[in-house]
């Protein structure tokens, strides 16, 4: 009888049309009664985290027009899912996240994909006073591809532990430690060029 | 981390200081979420509308979809293994599977992993039952009153279904076999439009006195003479559960008149009148259990009313019984009427008398405690096959009389 209680929930398919329509109708009918909690919880956001959500965006789009966009809309979409944060002590790590995907996304746009990826450090309005090293390990980073760029930029500036990243992106503990072994390989190589 | 390499990568704060999140950010920030459509809501709210109606166009059509292939799959099986009372788990396990498909929940699906087969396809059965309301023990037929009563299918619903029964060699429903009109025959709105010019010329109807009812429409041959066919119009009262016909015109398919091809409910006062033309004999058989009660007009009158308003007579409230039956009503101290079935029950089954399939009819006197008759059917039409009676107050049951 195990065979029968395995598919007693109605059918999937049946699911999926009622979540995409309570989305819809939760789209339409916009505000609840928790807005302005959800909104002062997203104030402290910003304030606390909101430079370096900026400041990822930029590393990841290398247009500070486009970072700007995408820090905002990384907000917006944290305002709207924020039920999905279950531990407040993960805020950054689940920031972070939806930072890195928001940024992803804009990265699919055809008009960004044909603006070309070759950045120089002009282009990234890095600080000229800045030192020799700083410059050249923040061009290192701007140059790795969008999945190592996420590790380093999580890992090592908004200093998440493994098992944080690995929640986030959702994969495995082992598959962020590959992917950072070999973020710094590109890291070294591209230094020592 | 160890601190060197944090401060290390901190050359990212350093060399993109200038770059920061300001207040302009955030008032952008809640700018866009409070307008979630800032380039153009109309559009966007109509392209959300569209979506909207498209998806449960889809999902309406999904369902239906299922549904048909449901219905036919337990055609197929009871092609393959005859009805339920000839099935074993496999058969219910495909049952279950298709009303899942269906989309009916079946969440609360029992356990019945430590049960032999018997008593296992016994509670699936009444399990998958329980999931469908009706009045049929046929899961095939609950299936499909799944869709509505068969009388409101539509005609192309209909159609499929008949060639569904040809396939699979289930019995034509009241030996009509549906189909859709074929070319140079009268078409549907043709058909319609014959169908109230008939009835109001008939019946002396005005025009807008169909306009509260549902119409429904079949074209069909009878089994037996499957080269005559016929349309039939039927308008249906929409607040009725059962689909009770207000008005109904049948006739053939050139559009001639058949004999007896107009029906009209009758009032409650033409009920009442009728009813005073039925001998004593036949209006007993309505209520087998009340040889003693006197059937004016009135009181019939009282009594339809109480079978339009609670359905059969065996599930009427205590009250009503007692008010048409001339019964007691058991006090508050006493076994509740629930109680006192449960016991009979139990007595009945500690007898090793089968009691689970009945229809049990509860009522209390003063003189006799409850009194509880079991029916074959929902209605108590046809002879009880038990009665006993249970102490109200010390739930002992006094014996049981077979029928």
């Amino acid at each position: 009888m195990e065979s029968i209680l395995r598919w007693y929930t109605p059918h999937s398919a049946v699911r999926k049309y009622i979540k995409i329509l309570a989305e819809i109708v939760h789209l339409l009918t916009g505000t609840s009664s928790v807005q302005d909690a959800r909104e002062e919880q997203i104030a402290h956001m910003m304030a606390d985290y909101g430079t370096a959500i900026k400041r990822i965006c930029l590393m990841y789009l290398k247009d500070p027009g486009l970072a700007e966009e995408a820090a905002q809309d990384t907000f917006v979409k944290a305002y709207y899912k924020i039920n999905t944060l279950h531990d407040e002590h993960a805020e950054r790590a689940w920031l972070s996240a939806i930072a890195v995907n928001t940024c992803k996304d804009y990265l699919r746009r055809s008009w960004i994909k044909r603006r070309g990826k070759d950045v120089s450090l002009e282009q990234l309005y890095i600080e000229p006073s800045s030192c020799r090293e700083d410059r050249q390990l923040v061009e290192a980073i701007a140059s790795l591809d969008k999945e190592h760029k996420a590790m380093i930029l999580m890992r090592y500036y908004q200093g998440l532990r493994v098992s944080e990243i690995a929640e986030q992106l959702h994969c495995s503990q082992s598959s962020v430690y590959r992917r950072l072994e070999k973020a710094e390989q590109l890291l070294r190589d591209y230094m020592e060029e | 981390m160890d601190k060197e390499t944090r401060f290390r990568y901190q050359a990212i704060d350093r060399c993109l200081s200038y770059c920061v999140f300001t207040a302009h950010d955030a008032r952008r920030v809640f700018q866009k979420i409070h307008a979630p459509f800032p380039l153009c809501s109309k559009r966007r709210i109509a392209l959300v509308l569209a979506l909207l109606s498209l998806l449960l166009a889809a999902a309406a059509s999904a369902l239906g979809i299922l549904w048909r292939q449901g219905l036919e799959q337990t055609a197929s099986l009871y092609q393959q293994y005859g009805s339920e009372e000839n099935w074993s788990l496999p058969e219910y396990e495909k049952a279950l599977r298709i009303f899942s498909d269906i989309g009916i929940d079946l969440s609360d699906l029992p356990d019945t992993g430590s049960m032999d087969e018997a008593l296992a396809c016994q509670t699936l059965e009444t399990y998958l039952l329980s999931k469908i309301p009706g009045e049929t023990d046929s899961l095939h037929e609950r299936l499909r009153e799944y869709n509505g009563f068969f009388s409101t299918w539509s005609l192309e619903e209909k159609a499929w279904y008949s060639e569904i029964c040809e396939k699979y060699g289930l019995p034509y429903i009241g030996g009509m076999i549906c189909a859709l009109p074929g070319d140079g025959e009268m078409t549907v709105d043709q058909a319609t439009a014959l169908a109230v010019q008939k009835l109001e010329s008939h019946d002396a109807l005005s025009p807008s006195s169909l306009e509260p009812y549902q119409m429904t429409v079949s074209y069909f041959a009878y089994e037996n003479a499957p080269d005559t066919k016929y349309w039939q119009f039927s308008w249906i009262d929409p607040a009725s559960e059962r689909a009770e016909v207000a008005y109904r015109v049948t006739f053939l398919a050139d559009g001639s008149d058949v004999e007896d091809g107009y029906y009209r409910a009758k009032t409650e006062e033409e009920m009442v009148e009728y009813a005073e033309h039925w001998n004593q004999r036949e209006i007993q058989y309505l209520d087998i259990d009340n040889p003693d009660v006197d059937w004016t007009p009135e009181y019939l009158k009282k009594y339809n009313a109480a079978g339009r308003q609670y359905g059969s007579r065996l599930n009427w409230p205590m009250d009503v019984k007692a008010d048409l039956y001339g019964d007691d009503m058991p006090s508050a101290d006493m076994l509740t009427p629930d109680d006192a079935l449960n016991a009979a029950q139990a007595y009945i089954t500690a007898c090793c008398l089968p009691v689970s399939d009945l229809y049990p009819n509860v009522r209390y006197r003063e003189e006799y405690g409850y009194m509880i008759w079991f029916y074959p059917d929902a209605y108590g039409n046809e002879n009880f096959i038990y009665f006993t009676t249970v102490n109200a107050v010390t739930g002992e049951c006094e014996g049981i009389s077979e029928r």
